[in-house]
């Protein structure tokens, strides 16, 4: 069921840096992180999951917890997993910073380094930074990709890589769309968003649950985005029950298997009839994570959207 | 590839616990695009996550592009790589991967973007700034070009982009099995993994299984994984097994293929990797004997 998938563990909700679009809640807001303990725990119940690719340690800002990462990418790394992490790179004033870190986790076994490279990041982060973790990155043997998220009128990301394009050949960029999900929910307009004609009809886009994600909570949900991280989604918690039956018997089953068939659209019939319309349906939407969490996150369509599940377990 | 031989080597690969995705290449799979919709259902439905790269020729309607990205994700396709550089649109314009780029979000099929470059061609930012907005949920890799091939012959040796001295990385890329038409089975799907040292054996004589045990005991293959190819070159030069190397490479995969492709220089790694496994042995035989010794000790 979980075959090459990968798991994500959020070590971290602490960041150096308030981005007005961050898909997590302002940082006034939110200040846990894992013991290490948790997280090496969190490793050992991860790692027992059949056919199991990579764990990715994200935040937050994992770098904050820089000793404990280590330690969690050495674990992970001796079970035989690939390992994946993300910064925004604030932390790399300097080659030599950045050369001391990046080596101790290439020598703990990083195998995959994300960077976050866009235009809401590099007013607090200077480019040169940027480079600094790159060059480190490439000179340890560690795979680099930058991470970009991409809003309307998008000129920023061709600028930026143009100026680490001259520093640096074979480059990759991952790029995901702004979502109003979090903080963003606030700062951006619907004209922010790179939107599609039509609602998205599509089922889940990453085939649940291969896209576990481990919150910094304990907290169990089916997918990494920041739009999925919603009560009716958790799928239960560490601190009740382990990883193994948490996965094969998911308090959120149900939902699960719509959003793993149907999509978060299969609800829409439903809302409709309650007469509730969704923000998105009338501006437009992102992709299928920004109905879903339209959906979820609003608690009147929560409790529409429940019921619709409950009727159809009847009807199954 | 006939369909029957790409069915079967699915039904094998699923038996495999540490496969869980199959890529389909080419040439241009899409030239075979039924063949394409039946291996995605057949992979799909056996649980494995299909992956098919393009060239992006076919999508020249909006329409068009729109009713195959519909009928690739029905089929189970979960990501579709675009090929797009100054070379490819020479035959296929960038208008093509921005209809695909557009159908994939509307469908909800992840599509990604791959690019070789050269000092002469578009780099990432060109592409990225010609796509713009339809990059939003995407990813692109740029690829330095390296002397292989048809662009070994084409394009002039300052257009690489080569840097002096011996590639240092590892080899990050021996994980995969890489089935090609005639059978053959290759670590790796680089231009430059298709070299007959590094060949695993051909389906039609081994079950892909036993091929894929092949791969994690070789100890030739894990030695090239770890350390790399510029481990062979620096030991083949120490021991005069071979008389010097070009004096600047693009990469690893660059060197690998210089290493490889050449059959007397493949014959010295045969017999570089042979000391290799001898002394490992020695190694380990000693470590073995020392830690008895120390039992002995402790137990007196």
């Amino acid at each position: 069921m979980l075959q090459n998938s990968f798991c994500t563990i959020r070590i971290t909700d602490e960041c150096e840096i308030d981005c007005p679009v961050c898909g997590m809640p302002p940082l006034s807001r939110r200040a846990q992180s894992m013991s290490q303990e948790e997280i090496l725990n969190c490793v050992a119940q991860v790692a027992q999951l059949p056919s199991l690719w990579a764990i990715h340690f994200a935040g937050g800002e994992p770098f904050l917890l820089f000793d404990d990462l280590v330690e969690a990418i050495r674990t992970t790394s001796a079970r035989g997993l690939k390992t994946i992490t993300i910064t925004q790179a604030f932390w790399a004033r300097s080659p030599g910073e950045a050369r001391e870190r990046i080596e101790a986790l290439s020598e703990a076994g990083l195998t995959c380094l994300l960077i976050h490279t866009d235009r809401f990041h590099q007013p607090h982060v200077p480019l040169a930074r940027i480079v600094n973790v790159v060059t480190a990155a490439r000179a340890a043997g560690t795979l680099v990709y930058l991470f970009s998220t991409i809003g309307r009128g998008e000129e920023t990301p061709g600028t930026i890589l143009r100026s680490l394009t001259e520093e640096f050949v074979g480059l990759g960029v991952i790029t995901r769309p702004l979502l109003p999900v979090g903080r963003a929910k606030e700062a951006v307009t619907p004209e922010d968003l790179l939107t599609i004609p039509e609602v998205p009809t599509a089922p889940c886009p990453d085939p649940i649950p291969r896209r576990l994600t481990v919150d910094v909570d304990g907290s169990v949900y089916p997918c990494f985005s920041h739009a999925g991280r919603m009560p009716p989604l958790r799928m239960g918690s560490l601190h009740q029950r382990p990883l193994s039956e948490i996965v094969t018997h998911p308090d959120s089953a149900l939902l699960l298997a719509i959003l793993k068939e149907h999509g978060p659209s299969w609800f829409l019939p439903a809302l409709a009839d309650a007469g509730i319309v969704l923000p998105g349906q009338r501006s437009g939407y992102v992709n299928v994570c920004h109905l879903c969490y339209e959906i979820f996150s609003d608690p009147e369509a929560a409790k529409v959207a429940h019921r619709a599940l409950i009727s159809s377990k009847r009807g199954r | 590839m006939p369909l029957g031989m790409a069915l079967s080597c699915i039904d094998q690969l699923k038996k495999i616990p540490t496969i869980g995705k199959i890529g389909l290449t080419g040439g241009e799979p899409f030239l075979l695009y039924p063949e394409v919709l039946e291996i995605c259902r057949h992979a799909s439905c056996k649980g494995l996550i299909v992956s098919c790269i393009t060239n992006g020729y076919w999508a020249r309607s909006e329409e068009e592009t729109l009713a195959k990205m519909r009928e690739l994700r029905a089929a189970g396709l979960a990501t579709l790589y675009v090929s797009t550089d100054t070379f490819h649109q020479a035959f296929v314009p960038v208008e093509s991967v921005r209809r695909i780029l557009r159908a994939g979000r509307r469908v909800g099929l992840f599509v990604g973007v791959y690019m070789d470059v050269t000092r002469q061609s578009m780099r990432l930012p060109d592409l990225f700034e010609a796509l713009k907005e339809e990059m939003v949920e995407s990813a692109i890799f740029e690829s330095p070009l390296f002397p292989v091939g048809r662009a070994q012959e084409t394009l002039d040796a300052e257009d690489f982009f080569t840097r002096p001295g011996i590639p240092a990385e590892p080899c990050l890329r021996m994980n995969d099995l890489f089935v090609v038409p005639s059978g053959d089975v290759y670590p790796c799907c680089s231009a430059a993994g298709m070299q007959p040292p590094l060949r695993l054996g051909n389906v039609h004589e081994t079950p892909l299984a036993q091929i894929a045990a092949r791969l994690q005991r070789s100890f030739f293959h894990r030695l090239l994984a770890q350390r790399g190819p510029g481990w062979f070159a620096q030991a083949l030069i120490e021991r005069e097994l071979i008389p010097s190397l070009q004096p600047a490479y693009v990469h690893a995969c660059h060197l690998c293929y210089d290493l490889f492709s050449r059959p007397e220089w493949a014959a010295a790694v045969a017999t570089l990797v042979e000391e290799e496994e001898i002394r490992r042995a020695r190694r380990l035989l000693e470590a073995a004997l020392l830690s008895q010794t120390e039992a002995t000790h402790a137990a007196e």
